[in-house]
């Protein structure tokens, strides 16, 4: 499997945006295309070209669910790889979502610190 | 034979011919009438004939009293004697009714009737001499015994109920009066007591009351044959859900309380009953009517016959509750851990010194919020764990694991905080293996929050002891320190919510005051049970006892879902 590059980050709140950003980028040295719903990142995951998505999974609007349904429907984006990231921590939500195609789960608050090697351990499991 | 006359009747005859004789001529001669007398004046010649009339009077009279105190000497002495008689039958019928002491005015036991030996079980030597106050329930110290000897000094009778003490320490009720019984001088020579037993009537009124309670109350309640589950009783509640009656109820089966009722299902949830691992269990069971919460209980009746009690509550509106309370909960735990996530994350990023240098004094307070953010965070995760036992969302799917291997990787997992806390954990037992079924999540979880509150009362440099031992039926984990010890006025809030021992020593420790809440909850679920020993200044022991399987069960087995063992 290639290296992790670009992640594409969708999360309505705009502080924890800034920290991802500065994590993934500042810590982890991964690139990084943020959006702030759903909807934007449907218009513009195709020029973003990420190879993974990162997508929060409560969600004004379009959840994260169905923002990766969105997202399916682009041709050439149908098996980028998703980890969501919830603030719900029942262990039921987790093991749906890993059930419907995401490779990790991250719980809020996640540490900034440690976001990065997340994000590469899982992607190291493909 | 018939024909003699005897000597009284001879007596009475005399009497009444005097009497009649000395009538006549007193009314003979108040009349004038002279009747012919005149040969008792020739008789008589030395009493004229007033004299003979006055005489003969006189006598009359005095044969006339002296016959009336005789017969009322004869009136009186049959009277005494009847008087002794039933005085007789009194005492007889008292001593064979009632329990009858005469003491001394002290209480000193003079005699005891027989029913009183046989009602106290004490041989009669043991009490002649003795203080009354030995069969008191209470003893010297008994307040009836005291307040009623005290009233039967001063002269009055004293009645009441008093408590005793039987030579086997059964407890009896009795009505008892005291009688102070005085000598001619009105000197306080003794006091007659006289019991009677009311134990039985009494239980019987209680049982009877509590019956009435039992037929009325609002939940249903069933008892049954453990054995054979034929029903015994159930309460009106129950018999109008099921349609009994009281005629049908004995031909009935508590499978017949509900069409869904599934012998096997109901054998393993009431397997920890039989296995003393549990002395409730709780069902929840959504029935037509709703969410019903089931709690049985077993017992052995008098007879020695060994019975279940299952109390039925219909518990729709409280599930309802506490789903939306659960939802609350949730909705608020993650609007907190939104700017939680924030608060942290630039905390973090700060203090990597990834966004720029920062001084020393400026990372101490870095520091202080990144550990209070972090206790924040801890007290929302516990809110919601609660919450979710509480309203059964809490799954345990209880799997057979090693204790032994468990507890050595619950020291590794906790390494990191006892070494924060400058603490170590030692883990000792003599055990190769221990086999229990825990949902192991969950446990961790149980054994961090002991561990960790075992670190954060001990001593700099303390070491936390972990055990494992065999004890009954039952694996006893055991977490000990060297900490201040937990005060005794605390053990009946300790596993309460919100509860810290700041105290103890005047040194405020962090924590939520939900760790032990939770802690128990879960070990509850696991059928389980936890507690402490502790001794102030020496330190404490919290265990946690963990049903074991049974020998030849060793592999374990899934414990049905949906029930809680308390």
């Amino acid at each position: 499997m290639a290296e992790l590059r670009k992640v594409l980050h969708v999360d309505d709140d705009e502080d924890i945006r800034v920290i991802a950003k500065m994590s993934l980028e500042v810590v982890g040295d991964l690139a990084v295309h943020q959006c702030s719903s759903g909807m934007q990142a449907i218009n513009e995951a195709d020029a973003a070209k990420p190879d993974l998505f990162l997508l929060d999974y409560m969600m004004p609007g379009m959840n994260g669910e169905e923002t990766l349904r969105g997202l399916r429907q682009i041709p050439g984006l149908e098996n980028v790889p998703v980890i969501f990231m919830t603030a719900r921590v029942q262990p039921d939500v987790s093991e749906a979502l890993k059930r419907d195609g995401a490779i990790e789960v991250i719980a809020k608050p996640f540490d900034p610190m440690e976001l990065c090697d997340q994000l590469r351990q899982a992607w190291a499991r493909l | 034979m018939g024909r003699k006359i005897s000597a009284q009747s001879l007596y009475q005859m005399v009497i009444w011919a005097t009497i009649i004789l000395g009538m006549v001529l007193s009314i003979g001669t108040i009349l004038h009438q002279p009747m012919g007398l005149k040969g008792l004046r020739t008789i008589t010649p030395a009493f004229s004939l007033d004299q003979i009339i006055v005489y003969g009077l006189l006598i009359s009279v005095l044969v006339l009293a002296l016959n009336r105190r005789n017969q009322i000497m004869k009136l009186q002495s049959r009277l005494l004697e009847q008087q002794a008689r039933e005085y007789g039958l009194q005492e007889r019928a008292m001593n064979a009714h009632a329990i009858v002491s005469i003491t001394d005015p002290n209480g000193k036991i003079i005699s005891v009737n027989d029913n009183f030996v046989t009602a106290m079980g004490y041989d009669r030597a043991d009490l002649i001499d003795q203080s009354i106050n030995m069969i008191y329930w209470n003893g010297p110290d008994d307040a009836i015994f005291n307040a009623a000897h005290a009233r039967s000094k001063s002269g009055a009778v004293w009645s009441g109920e008093n408590i005793l003490r039987r030579s086997d320490n059964a407890k009896l009720i009795m009505q008892c009066t005291i009688v102070p019984l005085h000598d001619k001088q009105g000197r306080h020579v003794k006091n007659m007591t006289i019991r009677t037993d009311i134990t039985e009537s009494r239980k019987a009124e209680a049982d009877r009351s509590l019956k009435v309670l039992l037929d009325n109350l609002h939940d249903e309640v069933y008892i049954y044959d453990a054995d054979s589950l034929d029903m015994r009783y159930a309460n009106f509640s129950a018999m109008a859900r099921c349609e009994w009656t009281r005629e049908s109820l004995p031909a009935k089966n508590i499978a017949d309380s509900d069409p869904s009722f599934n012998l096997k299902v109901f054998r393993a949830h009431v397997a920890p009953l039989f296995s003393g691992h549990a002395e409730t269990v709780t069902f929840d069971v959504a029935q037509k009517k709703g969410q019903v919460e089931i709690k049985t209980r077993l017992y052995t009746d008098e007879k020695g016959e060994r019975m279940f009690v299952s109390v039925l509550r219909d518990t729709t509106e409280r599930k309802k509750l506490e789903r939306a309370k659960l939802e609350t909960v949730s909705v608020v735990s993650h609007e907190l851990r939104t700017p939680l996530t924030s608060i942290k994350g630039a905390l973090r990023l700060l203090k990597s010194g990834k966004v720029g240098p920062i001084s020393d004094a400026a990372k101490t307070m870095l520091d202080i919020a990144d550990r209070n953010s972090e206790r924040l965070l801890l007290v929302v995760n516990d809110i919601l764990d609660l919450e979710k036992i509480k309203a059964g969302k809490m799954k345990f799917d209880l799997a057979p694991a090693d204790l032994v291997n468990f507890l050595r990787d619950a020291v590794a997992m906790n390494k990191g905080y006892g070494d924060e806390q400058n603490v170590s954990f030692a883990f000792e037992t003599p055990l190769a293996k221990a086999t229990a079924n825990i949902e192991s999540n969950r446990m961790m979880q149980v054994l961090s929050n002991l561990m960790s509150n075992a670190a954060k009362f001990s001593p700099d440099g303390g070491v936390v002891r972990i055990s494992l031992e065999h004890k009954g039926k039952s694996w006893r984990i055991g977490v000990t320190d060297n900490g201040p010890g937990i005060p005794d006025e605390a053990r009946g809030t300790i596993f309460e919510s919100f509860t810290q021992l700041d105290n103890v020593d005047g040194i405020k420790r962090s924590g939520t005051g939900l760790g032990l809440t939770i802690s128990n909850k879960i070990i509850r679920a696991h059928g389980g049970r936890i507690d402490y020993q502790s001794e102030i200044g020496k330190g404490t022991t919290f265990f946690v006892d963990l049903p074991a399987p049974a020998e030849d069960d060793q592999s374990g087995s899934s414990c049905p879902q949906g029930i809680a063992a308390e």
